[in-house]
């Protein structure tokens, strides 16, 4: 059979897209709908602005008289007398109207103008016009250039009675006949600039209509000062000072902006009103033990609670909702709240004793100055652990504030953050943001409790009414996502952690907390020592510990062939293995090496039937038990373990051998996984003077690794 | 049931309750059963239902003979299945899941039957305790089985022993989605018949799986291994909620032995389906990597799929605030998946539909399974509803759903068209009722119902490019159709005119042309004559900027089309969902050639001068207007194709920041792990072509499609690498298209702004330029 197409179809095989989801989806109120909000007001805002702009700068720039040169306008000329009512053309004449006859002096202008080839409009414009210096004899000089405020000049007297009226038209008006460039040109006598040199260049036209001497300067002289005189004030005429922009353009142009800000405003006003998802953080860890109660009676089967357990504690049997694995629940009231009728109330029981006793900052009640975060409070969920590890640092940076600045010694660090798991790296994201000088120590390396999930095991698939906070998030991933995150959040901020180093004891100097310091001793894989010292502590160990081990004497040829954990399911392809227990790690494990090729599983359980583990679990175990994958020895225990000396690529095969319901069995194996829970790490806490309910009762666990309780205790003061 | 010819009458005749089915029912039970189911009348000839329909009630004849009518399955002719006469019962595969016809059944007499919805017999005998009723309810499945080994290829030459056999031994299992029937690897012990559902056999590695084949309703599997007796090769996962008949293989093998012609049958069944699988689905995959077959369940499912025609969809949303506006919260979210196929009605270009997150009527719906209030109902045409009085708010639908089609919403969230209409037909005590619930369950879930409230639904009304549309991909879509073997006759659907490819260049030529000869004639100086033409093109201009601006209503106020629905008892025989066309399209493209006409007339009447004071305010507005009017229509005309080229899956405007990140996080994930081959591939070449700033105007100047550039990126790999590391560089597939994606990212997020900033201003300017057009004509006139 060859394929179809690779990739098609849903991705069943790696657990994506299968089934019903966990999660029901909001409502949500897309660009599309929200994208003609604020439309009309904005129209409206626009238009009422620039209605009022409009109004207020009195239209002039654009009404009738603006575009008359300033001197038209003084005269009160209207448009009808120049413009005829026949054609709307406005002719020579109408000029002559007012000015009189104004033959040039130039015989070549007249002989043009009477050949109807010059008129007054080559030389000067109604519109956008009025180029004239005006000379007063008393040495007063008036400069009009088009589109610029008229200005006044004060120049020495020249004496005579009439004021002198100059045309200066630009220079581009008389090129149609002359070459302006040229310096034959009869034109070129009358250049001037506007400006100065290098402006504008303007014909500064003397003497074109009337003999200024002849006009009433009373002789030569005269007459070359007032040209000298209109040369320069033509030239003083600075070139930016055009006429102020006019308030109309800038209020009418304001009016759109606003429109356009105030239908953008309104826009994000709606985003923001989304209804978002108001619960309050579940944050507190419990004080008792709680279990849901079920009324069957009203209980509609709906599932809600069902999907909301991220442990499974619940089940739908006959159409009604039971808990059936009341040993997993963690307290947490998600089905109480996902519950729509109320069918299922959440009890509280008898009080948890074996959590660290904190108050509602997170700092332990009787060693101020250490504070929790993460799976160590009693809290699960990793979702959890990344709220805690911020609000643990806001309360840490509080009570900082509040103690007031550091003592003057040198290398105190603000906060040492020990752990880096969730917890452990979103307080040291938030004390990096709060400015405050930390460290974060790990006895192993970045989320190492994360990284030995199987591989692609999905992490999150429970984003209910917990709100979340920072950047470590990602919605629905797996495993290898999460990692991948993470370590590039750790590189790219560069979140100070170093690993490797186990915390061994803890002392108070100068009273400890709030005021005085805590003195850290760590430890490497080495044995060195390094004392560190801090004002506050930040404990994020999570609860793991360290697994629990076989209480049996491992030779040591076979601790390569030991494992606690699974990284890799493909690198046990064509193995045998050995798993011990049948808890949900161990069933993963289990299925994970069991689907590689070859490979042989066998799992050795003390206990009859499966007690606990996910559903799903237990189902794709049995799956694989029928088809002769793995195979599972109930009733059996291991009795002792040695190396088979047969070196393989996993290193040293090993001998185990099992008690099974009495008969002796001895297997052959590449590899063993032992998962028979964790140790929780109470030594260490007791180290830093937390105390802990598991004080009042008897200790649960008998092999405590000595690797992980504190050589020291005790406390100075 | 669709055919509803039968009048009602009660009571039941005595020859009802002597059938086996029912005859050992008591006084209450027989009560239920009046109560819930109904007596029908029907002449000879008539049909009673048809296969495929669906149907939730089997029947028993009081009088009259009734004949099976169907095709088996590989048959190009219908041949009579079964007689059923008086006291028989037919339409047994109610109780089978998936509950819809096989046959057709006809009446050979005048006749009188009896309609039991199957539930209701189920509670009716239960209640009297299970194991008085287990044997009545065996009889009824196995009728129900024996009817549908009746219409398959493969029991053609069994005789009736055999087929007893088949019967005895046969078991029902019904699998969940996801749900993997047997991994690779299993003891083969089961032969599977696929009654309903879809299966997919697929080959599954740590890279991922690689599909073999799809099977559909009525196949066959797990037949390979029979003889071999050697574990399972392939594994089989159910795609969607799926019902399967199955036969230990050894029962099986006993029929082989006795029948020697039944397993090269059977394999040459399943190869002739291979070939012609492999045909399709290679033929589609050569195409593009956007075909069908990504999710064939929704496909298969779906009786009217909502689709998309990015081509022509200007993104302008009207769809989802049209729905918004109906209903009080959009059930339509405008994101999605795309594929790239062509239609049946369309000759053979391929055409690119997104299929948003709205309700798509499926032919099984699980989320009608899974609502514990029964909230959830169905019209015989097979639209799905919510009764939101019935509505608790539990989720469980909204969970059920695969494609996130149902969501969430609280009571009574903003009013809506349909809220009001409800209101007023509502008595004040029933609203009282409302109240109350909002108070008690404050959530509901939502989701398209094809606005059943109104004549015709909102969004394929509202859209303005007429690019929403409603399709039965099992018919419509050519390649589904060849999957599953669509009906015999498919409903034409009315083919997508591209209007826009000459209704615009048409009208802006006709524009250019009209606005030169104006000017010619008005810009004439001894324009006197000419004042009567020059004061009507004045006129027509403020009419038209008047008409223009009044589009806003056709396309905002949808009171004008949701006319309420006339629900009448008597439906059509051959009734479908029912679909609307656009009523705002026309609107649109008289919108779009009145701008042009307009502009041709305000260029004559102000000869492309600007004027003084109030004129001059009155002709930049216009202008600036209709720049942004031609600047967008050109927009929507040219851009949404180039959008389709590039883009995978729909993307709104504000969720491309949250893209951006998730494709970072993928692509970095995706080289954890890797070869350092594969690594320095990606740190040489990959992150410099994700992340350089002028790739995506590379992109868009270039023209590409996003496969054509993918395909052009590992050409250029395999250049630098010459053949070297081939098999190294494995799955780099999924690294490329990552970086194409990347690279396709910011340009798509420009075309999209694009697409609609234009739209505020031009429509906020419009109300300025309506004003200042008020003032001058006011002046004018008060002038003159």
């Amino acid at each position: 059979m060859s394929e179809p197409a690779p990739e098609a179809g849903i991705d069943i095989a790696r657990g994506k897209a299968v089934g019903r989801s966990r999660v029901a989806r909001k409502a949500e109120r897309t660009s599309d709908v929200l994208r003609f909000r604020g439309v009309l007001v904005g129209a409206v805002v626009c238009s009422v602005a620039a209605l009022v702009a409009y109004f207020a700068g009195g239209g002039r720039v654009m009404s009738a008289p603006g575009p008359l040169s300033d001197s038209h306008v003084e005269a009160q000329v209207a448009c009808a007398s120049c413009h005829t009512e026949e054609d709307g053309s406005a002719s020579a004449r109408a000029c002559v109207g007012c000015h009189g006859p104004h033959p040039s002096t130039r015989q070549g202008h007249l002989r043009l103008s009477q050949a109807g080839r010059m008129t007054c409009g080559t030389c000067h414009r109604a519109h956008g016009g009025g180029e004239i210096v005006e000379l007063a004899p008393d040495g007063v000089a008036w400069v009009r250039r088009a589109g610029a405020e008229p200005m006044k000049l004060q120049l020495a007297a020249i004496g005579g009675s009439k004021r002198l009226k100059v045309p200066t038209p630009p220079l581009a008006r008389c090129a149609s006949c002359h070459r302006t460039e040229s310096k034959e040109d009869p034109v070129a006598r009358c250049v001037a600039w506007a400006g100065g040199k290098g402006g504008e260049p303007v014909s500064v036209c003397f003497d074109e209509h009337r003999v200024a001497a002849a006009a009433g300067a009373s002789g030569g002289a005269e007459r070359d000062a007032a040209y000298e005189q209109a040369r320069v004030a033509v030239a003083s005429v600075a070139p930016g000072s055009r006429r102020a922009l006019d308030l109309t353009w800038l209020g009418v142009s304001l009016a759109v902006v606003l429109g356009l800000v105030s239908s953008a405003l309104l826009r994000r006003q709606a985003r923001r009103e989304e209804p978002r998802g108001a619960k309050q953080p579940v944050l507190a860890p419990a004080l008792v033990r709680r279990l849901p109660t079920i009324d069957e009676s009203t209980c509609i089967g709906c599932n809600a609670c069902v999907d909301a357990c991220p442990y499974d504690v619940l089940q739908l049997e006959r159409y009604v909702a039971k808990v059936v694995r009341p040993d997993d629940c963690c307290g947490l009231t998600l089905c109480e709240q996902r519950c729509p009728n109320g069918s299922l109330v959440v009890r509280e029981g008898e009080p948890i004793f074996d959590r660290p006793l904190v108050s509602e900052s997170l700092e332990a009640l009787e060693s101020a100055g250490v504070f929790l975060a993460g799976d160590v409070t009693g809290l699960p969920l990793i979702r959890n652990a990344i709220n805690q590890g911020a609000q643990a640092m806001d309360a840490i940076a509080q009570s900082l504030t509040a103690a007031g600045p550091a003592a003057a010694r040198g290398d105190v660090l603000d906060v040492l953050i020990v752990g880096a798991g969730p917890a452990g790296l979103s307080a040291a994201l938030a004390a990096d943001e709060q400015r405050l000088d930390y460290l974060v120590v790990e006895q192993g390396s970045v989320a190492e409790s994360i990284r030995s999930f199987p591989r692609g095991k999905l992490v999150f698939d429970q984003p209910l009414g917990v709100p979340k906070i920072g950047e470590l998030w990602l919605e629905e991933s797996s495993k290898e996502e999460l990692l991948a995150k993470w370590r590039r959040i750790v590189r790219e901020q560069r979140v100070r952690i170093d690993e490797g180093w186990r915390v061994v004891a803890c002392q108070r100097v100068d009273g400890g907390p709030p005021l005085g310091l805590l003195e850290v001793t760590l430890q490497d894989a080495d044995r060195h020592e390094r004392r560190l010292l801090t004002r506050r502590v930040l404990l994020a160990v999570g609860r793991r510990g360290s697994p629990r081990k076989l209480p049996l004497e491992l030779p040591d040829t076979t601790l390569d062939s030991v494992f606690y954990h699974l990284a890799d399911a493909r690198t046990f392809a064509g193995k045998r293995v050995l798993i011990v227990g049948l808890g949900d790690v161990a069933m993963e494990t289990a299925i994970a090496i069991g689907r590689q090729p070859g490979t042989r599983v066998a799992i050795s359980y003390r206990g009859e039937t499966f007690r606990r583990g996910k559903r799903r679990n237990i189902q794709e175990l049995e799956r694989l038990v029928r088809g002769g994958r793995v195979e599972l020895l109930w009733n059996s225990d291991v009795t002792s373990i040695a190396g088979s000396g047969h070196v393989g690529e996993l290193g040293q095969g090993l001998k185990v051998w099992l008690n099974e319901g009495g008969v002796e069995r001895v297997l052959e194996l590449d590899a063993l996984f032992v998962m028979i829970g964790s140790v929780a790490p109470w030594r260490l806490l007791e180290g830093f003077g937390v105390r802990h309910g598991a004080a009042l009762t008897p200790e649960k666990s008998t092999e405590q690794a000595a690797a992980d309780s504190p050589v020291s205790t005790e406390r100075s003061t | 049931m669709s055919a509803s010819r039968g009048a009602v009458t009660t009571p039941w005749p005595r020859q009802v309750f002597e059938s086996p089915v029912l005859r050992g029912l008591d006084g209450r039970g027989r009560e239920a059963l009046v109560e819930a189911g109904r007596l029908r009348d029907f002449a000879a000839g008539d049909v009673i239902y048809r296969a495929g329909d669906p149907g939730d009630a089997f029947f028993v004849v009081a009088h009259g003979e009734v004949e099976l009518f169907g095709a088996r399955r590989g048959d190009a002719e219908a041949s009579r299945l079964r007689l059923v006469r008086r006291s028989e019962t037919f339409g047994e595969e109610a109780v089978l899941p998936g509950s819809s016809r096989r046959a057709e059944a006809r009446a050979l007499s005048d006749i009188q039957v009896a309609e039991v919805p199957a539930r209701v017999l189920t509670r009716a005998a239960t209640r009297e305790g299970a194991e008085n009723y287990g044997r009545e309810e065996r009889a009824l499945r196995r009728q129900a089985t024996r009817d549908l080994l009746s219409t398959l290829a493969f029991t053609r030459e069994l005789d009736p022993h055999d087929v007893d056999l088949v019967l005895d031994a046969a078991e029902y299992r019904s699998v969940r989605r996801g749900e993997r029937l047997y991994v690779s690897g299993d003891p083969a012990d089961d032969f599977y018949l696929l009654v309903d559902g879809l299966v997919q056999l697929q080959t599954e590695t740590d890279a991922g799986i690689r599909v073999t084949g799809y099977l559909s309703r009525g196949d066959f599997f797990g037949d390979e291994e029979v003889q071999s007796g050697q574990p399972r090769r392939l594994t089989a996962a159910a795609l969607g909620e799926c019902a399967v008949l199955c036969l230990p293989i050894s029962v099986l093998r006993t029929l082989a032995d006795r029948n020697p012609g039944l397993l090269p049958r059977l394999r040459r069944i399943s190869a002739e389906r291979q070939r012609a699988q492999v045909k399709l689905v290679g033929d589609a995959a050569k195409r593009t990597t956007q075909h069908v077959f990504k999710d064939v369940y929704r496909m298969q499912m779906a009786r009217a799929l909502l689709a998309i025609d990015q081509d022509t969809c200007v993104r302008c949303g009207h769809c989802a605030w049209a729905c918004e506006h109906t209903h009080g919260v959009s059930r339509l979210v405008r994101r999605g998946d795309k594929i790239i196929t062509p239609l049946v009605s369309d000759s053979s270009a391929p055409k690119s539909l997104l299929l948003p997150n709205s309700c798509q009527h499926c032919k099984n719906p699980v989320c009608m399974i899974d609502c514990p209030t029964g909230a959830i109902g169905r019209e015989a045409e097979g639209e799905v509803f919510i009764r939101e009085d019935l509505c608790t708010g539990c989720t469980a639908c909204a969970k059920a759903c695969p494609w996130d089609n149902i969501r969430m919403a609280p009571r009574m969230a903003g009013g809506g068209l349909a809220a009001r209409l409800k209101a007023e037909a509502d008595s004040a005590q029933s609203g009282k009722r409302r109240l109350d619930l909002v108070q008690i369950y404050p959530e509901v879930a939502v989701k398209c119902d094809l606005c059943r409230d109104f004549s015709e639904p909102a969004c394929v009304v509202a859209c303005p490019t007429e690019s929403i549309f409603r399709l039965d991909p099992s018919e419509e879509i050519q390649e589904v159709r060849a999957l599953f073997g669509g009906a015999a006759q498919s409903r034409k659907l009315r083919a997508a005119r591209p209007w826009q490819d000459y209704v615009f260049p048409l009208g802006l030529g006709g524009s250019l042309v009209l606005g030169a000869v104006l000017l010619r004639i008005l810009g004439e100086p001894t324009a006197s004559r000419s004042l009567g033409l020059g004061m009507a093109v004045a006129a027509l201009g403020a009419l038209g900027c008047f008409g223009l601006a009044a589009y806003v209503l056709p396309k905002r106020r949808l009171k004008l089309w949701m006319k309420a629905a006339q629900r009448s008892s008597l439906r059509q025989e051959t009734a479908h969902v029912h679909r609307g066309r656009s009523r705002v399209k026309p609107y649109y493209v008289a919108h779009v050639l009145g701008g042009l006409l307009v502009l041709a007339l305000v260029a004559g009447h102000t000869r492309l001068g600007l004027g003084h004071g109030l004129t001059a305010w009155l002709s930049l507005t216009f202008w600036a207007v209709a720049a942004l009017g031609l600047l967008g229509a050109w927009l929507q005309h040219w851009l949404p194709a180039r959008l389709a080229r590039i883009e995978r899956a729909g993307l709104l405007p504000e969720d491309f920041p949250a893209e951006k990140r998730k494709l970072n996080d993928r692509l970095f994930r995706e080289i954890s792990g890797r070869s350092d081959l594969v690594k320095k591939i990606a740190e040489r070449v990959l992150l410099p072509y994700a992340r350089s700033p002028v790739g995506p105007l590379w992109l868009f100047l270039s023209g590409r499609s996003a496969g054509e550039e993918q395909a052009r990126l590992e050409s250029r790999i395999d250049e630098i690498l010459q053949g070297r590391g081939a098999e190294r560089r494995l799955g780099l597939d999924q690294l490329t298209k990552i970086a194409v994606e990347l690279r396709a990212l910011p340009l798509r997020r420009v075309l999209t702004f694009s697409l609609r900033a234009w739209h505020t201003p031009h429509a906020m300017l419009s109300v300025l330029l309506l004003i200042f057009l008020l003032l001058h004509v006011v002046s004018v006139v008060g002038a003159s």
